[in-house]
Formats: structure tokens, sequence, C-alpha cells
């Protein structure tokens, strides 16, 4: 059940990162050139014994997807995607929901898929209703991405860090932004969730993560 | 280094070691400069005489007048020369255009240097049927000259035959002869080995074999397999009616003239599109759309609207409505990055529009393009309810906007119909937003209704585009389904043609998709089959289901009055493999929802919640995994050779095996040169064996 069962992990790693370190924990650019990959099992192995406070402030990496609801400030509004827009579809376009529309500048509660994408925009990572993946170098904008996809921002100081895909429903906690933007890779985005820097803490380093395996593009 | 005094004998050694190095590598430099010339790294039309040297095969084809682009990348010796002049010359005499000069400073690819120019001459013609020669002659600051040498052929027609009026290309997407053979086996079954009811692509009287390979790889993309059939040429995968180039820009590249501005041109032909796609996709856009870019869906569907003065583009129907919305409202995708327009001070882009006569484009996201169709003179129709409205008999244009993006498929389509009548709602296409969508063949009798206004004649593509899509998913009754939707298509089509005498109809596809196979047939009833994939495992949903040679028998599926099978999960079924397939899961069963096309709006309305999300997830309660032989969730395009066939005066000549690009020259064969019969047909005996056989006969 989507509403029941968010995973607890999203993982954040360096654009440049291969898949396998950065598959189980997404590595500070300090932390990760030059290390081979025994080195990096065994660094993982004491992360885990030592996941203390400080340990995680040192290597903050990965993505809160989960907060308890009796943790949440009483103003987070919890979102559904299919609250987004008006049904039925008219002869022209969507009509944005009321809901949607007062939740704009508001900070919300959002569970959702991971899009799978083909290039790991640093800082950025879309998430959409159903699972996605995309082929954004053979297809452009010919891609599956609904248009309630909602483009999520890391924190600005975690600009530098990509988001490892996670096939399971994530919970998302950010503020929400409502309205037409055209974003540098020239897709235009509708709504926008801004994450704090807290939502790359407190993650569950042993939640295995699939690996970003789209090496195809996908043509029609 | 700095020496005083005597020089002592090892320092002076070392000293005149290095004077005689300076020496010799200023006579190196002297000698490099001397040899040293600008190059040709690329020549469009591309040909293998320019490429490496040989006289064939020869890759570009023109008809006689067909118009085409000229271009050449010529590239300096050096960082501070450039390429002061350029001509093109065919067959020894001068090429009359201006000649654009476009230096590279900036837009072009990386592995282009700054000081490369590309130099065109647009919309290039020869009348003359033959093989031709063309160079590029280019001139350096410095005085030095190149030159460089490539081929193209002008195929002659025969004139004298019947020229067909229509032109009708029915392109099943992804259809190879498994996708075929198995909507046979569904929609027709089989008695004792003999097909009861054929489908209507199987009556046709010719069918060939097409070889599919696009111009950078034997597996091509949907945009060069379809550009193929109404070019003439082979494109590179994901461009659509152009040649390849080194500029950034995706709608700057060397054009080819399309069937449809062809004969619109020379004969006032109009252009249908009917697809269950997203208009812009590669399919529909490969008949009317000149870019690099299959994806730069704004300026697709603004070329469309701006450029139907050269395709004489009458009828647009399918999904993709996201693209013909301003800016201003929600969910519309336009944007400036997929948009397009031409310099008008620049003549590498100004003669495009000057000598093509093509619209520069604008960057004009806010446009609402939805209305201006409508200003232009179509008609809109939203759904279904709106298309069945619209009078024929005032109408000669029409746009039909189906869908957000993609249609639904056949299958899901037909379930919402069938549901509607039982009063059941929260079907797929209710949950989409979208439940009054037609099917293709009523899309196809609209079109062919409009069309057929046009006392010239008109060529009209329709594209069962998810054949293909659902094949991608492994999603074997869905792309049956849409086979067998494509089949009632394609008999309006055979219908139309025979009730006129005067037009052609090919049905064919652009690739194979999924390596389908039909590997045999259940052994086992379908209740039995949910028990097996209850209780999983090779053994249980391999082992004991898949019957193999007689095993197989063959399977019988109930088709509704809607002619469609009343139900997919029969007993004994048909079991189809996948040779190019992804990591997936299989259990045989009907997937009762389909898989996720996030492309839709509605996609998350509750009863959309529960979809299986891809291949692997699907099928997940047999635990019978398929190891995939390519990376990624979906099966792949295959270079398998897929059949054409043909119906129509002008049918005889798609017999063989043929060049995808052979398709075109005989489709225009038939409409300019007029029907005749292929080499080796309809001629008498050698004379000597023609004796001989009198001969015996009268023994």
């Amino acid at each position: 059940m989507l509403l029941t069962a968010p995973t607890n992990l999203n993982q954040a790693r360096r654009p440049d990162s291969r898949t396998s370190w950065c598959e189980f924990r997404a590595c500070p650019s300090s932390t990760r050139d030059g290390f081979t990959a025994a080195v990096q099992i065994i660094l993982a192995i004491i992360i885990l014994i030592l996941s203390t406070g400080a340990v995680r402030a040192a290597t903050q990496t990965q993505l809160q997807t989960q907060t308890p609801e009796s943790s949440k400030p009483q103003s987070v509004k919890n979102l559904r995607f299919q609250e987004f827009f008006k049904l039925p579809v008219g002869p022209r376009g969507l009509e944005i929901s009321d809901t949607l529309g007062s939740a704009n500048g508001m900070p919300v509660s959002l569970i959702g898929y991971m899009v799978r994408q083909e290039g790991h925009a640093a800082g950025q990572f879309l998430l959409s209703p159903r699972p996605v993946q995309m082929s954004e170098v053979a297809d452009g904008d010919a891609d599956d991405l609904p248009v309630t996809a909602v483009l999520v921002f890391l924190d600005p100081t975690q600009k530098d860090w990509t988001v490892v895909h996670n096939r399971r429903p994530v919970l998302l906690n950010g503020v929400l932004n409502v309205g037409r933007r055209e974003e540098a890779d020239g897709r235009v985005s509708w709504i926008r969730l801004q994450l704090g820097p807290e939502a790359t803490a407190n993650a569950h380093v042993l939640t295995r993560i699939s690996p970003s395996r789209n090496a195809q593009p996908g043509h029609e | 280094m700095i020496f005083s005094g005597p020089i002592q004998p090892a320092t002076r050694s070392v000293a005149t070691l290095l004077t005689q190095a300076c020496v010799i590598l200023a006579a190196n430099l002297v000698a490099q400069a001397a040899t040293a010339a600008p190059t040709v790294s690329r020549l469009t039309p591309p040909s293998e005489l320019f490429s490496s040297g040989n006289q064939a095969p020869v890759v570009a084809r023109f008809l006689p007048g067909q118009r085409f682009d000229l271009q050449a990348t010529l590239k300096p010796d050096e960082a501070w020369k450039s390429i002061t002049s350029a001509r093109f010359i065919i067959d020894g005499k001068p090429v009359d255009g201006t000649v654009a000069l476009r230096n590279c400073s900036s837009g072009c690819l990386a592995s282009v240097p700054k000081n490369a120019a590309i130099v065109s001459v647009r919309a290039v013609s020869v009348a003359a049927q033959g093989l031709h020669t063309f160079s590029v002659n280019g001139t350096q600051s410095d005085g030095q000259t190149v030159s460089a040498t490539g081929n193209f052929e002008v195929v002659p027609l025969v004139m004298g035959g019947k020229k067909i009026k229509n032109v009708i290309i029915m392109l099943g997407d992804g259809m190879g002869a498994a996708q075929r053979t198995a909507a046979r086996i569904v929609s027709g079954g089989y008695a004792q080995g003999k097909v009861i009811t054929p489908l209507a692509m199987d009556t046709f009287p010719v069918t060939g074999m097409v070889k599919t390979a696009s111009l950078n790889s034997v597996v091509t993309d949907s945009s060069p397999g379809m550009t193929s059939y109404v070019s003439g040429n082979k494109n590179n995968n994901n461009e659509e009616g152009v040649f390849p180039d080194d500029t950034a820009d995706a709608f700057d590249n060397p054009r080819i003239e399309y069937l449809s501005e062809y004969l619109h041109r020379t004969q006032g032909k109009a252009l249908g599109l009917v697809t269950t796609s997203d208009v812009f996709d590669a399919t529909p856009a490969g008949n009317a759309v000149h870019t690099s870019s299959r994806g730069a869906g704004t300026g697709i569907v603004d070329q469309y609207l701006d450029d139907r003065g050269l395709t004489g583009l009458a009828v647009l129907m399918g999904g993709g409505r996201k693209w013909f919305l301003p800016a201003s409202v929600p969910g519309s995708e336009r944007g400036d990055k997929t948009d397009y327009v031409f310099s008008n001070s620049e003549l590498h882009t100004s003669e495009i529009v000057k000598r093509w006569g093509a619209s520069p484009g604008k960057l004009d996201k806010d446009r609402d393009l939805l209305a201006e169709f409508q200003a232009a003179g179509f008609k809109y129709a939203a759904d279904k309810t709106a298309m069945d409205s619209i009078d024929i008999s005032k109408t000669d244009r029409l746009l039909g906007l189906f869908s957000y993006s993609n249609m639904n498929v056949a299958l899901d389509k037909i379930d919402g119909r069938r549901s509607k009548l039982t009063g059941a709602t929260g079907r797929v296409v209710d949950d989409y937003g979208f439940p009054d969508q037609p099917m293709l063949d009523e899309m196809t009798v609209k079109a062919l209704s409009v069309l057929e206004r046009n006392k010239k004649g008109f060529v009209l593509m329709v594209e069962g585009a998810s054949i293909d899509k659902q094949a991608h998913n492994m999603d074997t009754e869905r792309w049956m389904l849409d086979t067998i939707e494509f089949d009632r298509s394609v008999k309006v089509a055979q219908e139309f043609a025979r009730s006129r005498g005067d037009t052609l109809v090919i049905v064919t596809a652009d690739h194979e998709c999924s390596g389908a196979a039909l590997i045999g047939g259940s052994t086992v009833t379908d209740t039995r089959l949910q028990e097996l994939v209850r209780e999983g495992g090779v053994a249980n949903v391999r082992d004991s289901v898949v019957g193999i040679y007689e095993k197989a028998g063959f399977p019988k599926y109930r088709i509704a009055g809607d002619g469609y099978p009343q139900t997919t999960d029969i007993d004994y079924r048909l079991l189809v493999g996948y040779g190019a397939n992804a990591d997936r899961l299989e259990d045989w069963r009907t997937n009762t929802r389909p898989l996720q096309d996030t492309q839709q709006p509605f996609v998350k309305k509750e009863p959309l919640a529960a979809y299986p999300a891809g291949p692997k997830a699907r099928d997940a309660d047999g635990r019978f995994a398929v190891t995939g032989q390519v990376p990624g969730d979906s099966a792949v395009h295959t270079a398998t050779d897929i059949p054409l066939s043909a119906f129509g005066p002008g049918a005889w000549s798609f017999t063989g095996v043929m060049d995808n690009t052979d398709v075109f020259f005989k489709l225009a064969q038939a409409s300019l040169g007029g029907v005749v019969m292929p080499d080796g047909f309809g001629k008498s005996w050698p004379a000597g064996k023609e004796k001989s056989a009198a001969r015996r006969k009268s023994r």
C-alpha cells in the first residue's frame, strides 16, 4: 500500500560517482576520491558501527525520507498527487485544484517514487506518483513523465549531491512551489519541492538501493 | 642557460646537440607547413565515395527534381586560419544558389574546431536520372584550396503508366512477423492448421521483406524507420528528414524533401497523419518535420502548422495535447529549449527560409497552437463524440487531440467501452481522465472522409503506435490487441482502396520490436495456470505450462461483437517469448492493468495507484524470472527484417527483399510515373526457351 509503506532511505552521491559505493551511501566529495572498493567497504562498516551524531554530521549524505507523524509540525500538510488537478479533462488543458493552489509556498509532505533518470543532475531529482524511467539522452522531452511530477531540490548547501535512485516509494517533507518554470535542461516544471538540510540525514544505511541500470535509450 | 667564458668540451657538446635539435625541429615545422592543407571532414549527402573512396553502394538517392541540401564541413590546417569561400559542383558544373558559410566559433559540436566552416547550398535538385558526382571546393585564408567528392543517384521513373491518386501507409510500429502472426491466431483462429478468418493485411496480394537499417546502425529507431519510406534516404537514429551535421541546432540540418512535400508541390496532394501516440512522436513527425532531435516537441508541433504549406497537412489526429497549450496553461510542455528560430541574417538558416519556403520558426512558448490550428481552418475534436459530430461535408482540415500524451491502448479502450455498457466505472480510461477516446479504425474512417475531399489526392500515414510501446514493455496481450486494432484500420484502408481503384495501400512496420516469438501454447486451463502461478517457480510456471510443438495446439480466443477477444485469459492460451528482452518475471496471464504510462495527467487516481511499475514488478507472483539479454527495463528494437504487404494499383512492385528506402521510390513511381510491373514480371520467356516450351507442348 503506497501510503503506508514508505521507505526510509534515499541516498545521495556525487554527480560523477559510479554505483558501487554510493549505492549504499552518498559521499561527500572529499571522502570518496581515491578510495578503493575495499577501503570503502571498511569505511562503511565503521560508519555502521559508529553511527553517532558526530559521524553522521561529518558524512551527511543520505536523504531523510520519513518523518513520523508525531514529529511533524502542525502546519505541514499531507498532500497527494491525485489532488493536484481537477477532473475530468476538458477539451483544452489542466486545471490546478484549490488544494494544490492553497499549498503553494507551504510546508507539505508528499509520498511518491523517485524517477529513474539516465543523467543524475546534482542537487535535484524528480518525484512522481508512479515509477517512471526516463531515457533523456535518446528521447529528450519525449518521455513518460507525468505532469504531476515534482522537481525536488536538495538544500542549497547540498547542491553538489546527487540522490541515488530508490525503487520504493519515499516520503518527503519540504516547501511546495507551484507555477511554470523552465529548468536549465529545458524541461518545464510546474510543481517543485524544496527540501531542508535535514533531508539527507538520519537515513538507515543498511537499506539496499537498486543501482541505476538503465544503459539503453528508450526508443519508441 | 647563459654561458660565460670559454665553453668546456662537455658543455659545447650539449650546445651543439641543442642547436642541431632546433634546426631539425624547425625543418620539420617548415616541412609540415608545406604539406599541411585544409580538410573536408563531412560532405552531404552522405556517400561511400566520400567516406571510403568506393563508388558503391550509393547511399543517397533522390527522385528527379526532389530537393535536398548540399553541405560540407571544412577545417583549416592551422588554428589562426579560416575558410574564406567555398562552392559546390555537380557533374562538373557549379551549383546555382547562394553558398552559406557558417563559422564554428559557436554552436558547433565539440569535436569541430572553432575555425571550421560549414558551407551549404539549400534546396538543390537534379532532374537528370542516373549517377552523379558532386564536389565541394573550399579556399583557406592563405590561399590554399581543398576539395572532396561524393556521389548520389537520381532514380529513373518509368513514365506512361496509370498514376495512382492516393497513397496510404499503414505503419504498425514495431510490428514484425511475430506480432502479425499473434494477431492472426488471436483474432482469426486456426482449425487443423488452417486460418479461419485471416487478418485484413493477410489478404493483400503482395508481400515482401524490408531491410530496416538506418544511416548509423543496423538497429533503427522510429525516426529513420519512418523517414526512409517517405524520403528515400537513410537518416541517423533520432533524426527526421535530415542528414547529420556538425551543429548543435536541432533544426538547421541538411534537409531532404518528404514524399508529402514532393507530391504536394508537384501534384497538390494533401497529407494526413493519424496515430495512437503523441502526435509529436517520431513516426508521425517523420512525415512532415525536419529535425535532428525527435524530442524537440515544441518546434515539431509548430512546424506541423507553420509548414503546412509545404506538406499539405490536412489531418492530424492522436494524443499530445500538452504541446498545443500555451505555457500559461497548467501542464503545458511548451518551452523555448524544445523550440527553434532561424536567424534572418545568417545565411546558414535564412537560406532554409528563402530556398525551401519554410517557416523561420519562433521562440513562442506562449503560443496557443490549438487556437491557431482552428484559426487556420482545422476543425478540432477533443474526444470521439466530438470527432463523430464533425460534419464532413464542411470539413477540409481536422485536428484531433484525444489525450494529454499517448492515447490508451486498445485493450483498455475496449475494456472502458464494455464497462460503460454495464454501468461500471473506474476503468483505466476513466482513471486517465479520457474515457471517450476513439479506436484507430474509427480515426482512420474519419481521416479518409476528410482527405477524400481533396480532388488532387492525398498521402495518409496511419500508425498503430503502441504495438511497439507495449512490446517494449513485453506486455503481450496489449500489443496483441493493438495489432488487432491496427488490422481493423488496415481493413478500413483496404475497403477504401477497393471501392476507388486509384489508391495504393501498403502495410508494414518501421522495425521489429522485442524479438517477439510465438513459442507455443499453454497446456493448462487458466484456472490451473493461476494455481501454478501462486505456487511459483520455474517448475510450475514454465515446465508445467509451456507446450511446444504439437502440445501447443491451436489456442482458441472467442471474439466478441466489437471485434476483440471476449477475454485474453483463456484456457490453453498462446504463449510469447522475447529474444530482445530485459530482465523480467513472467506468469503468462494478462496484466489486468497497464504498465504505468505516466505521461498521463491523472495517473495517480486511486485505481491506478495499484498499477504495476515495471516488467519485474508486474508478474512477481509467479517468481519465474527470465534473465534479460539487454540492459535496462525495456525490450529493444531488433535488426530483423519485417514484412510489407501491398494492395491496390502498384502493389506488385513491393515483392522481394527490399531496402526501406526502396519503398519511397516504389510509391513515387506509382504516383508520378504510373503503375508498372517490376523487373521480372510480365515478360515473356526468353525466345529460346519459349520455342522449346512450344515444341514440348506440340509433342
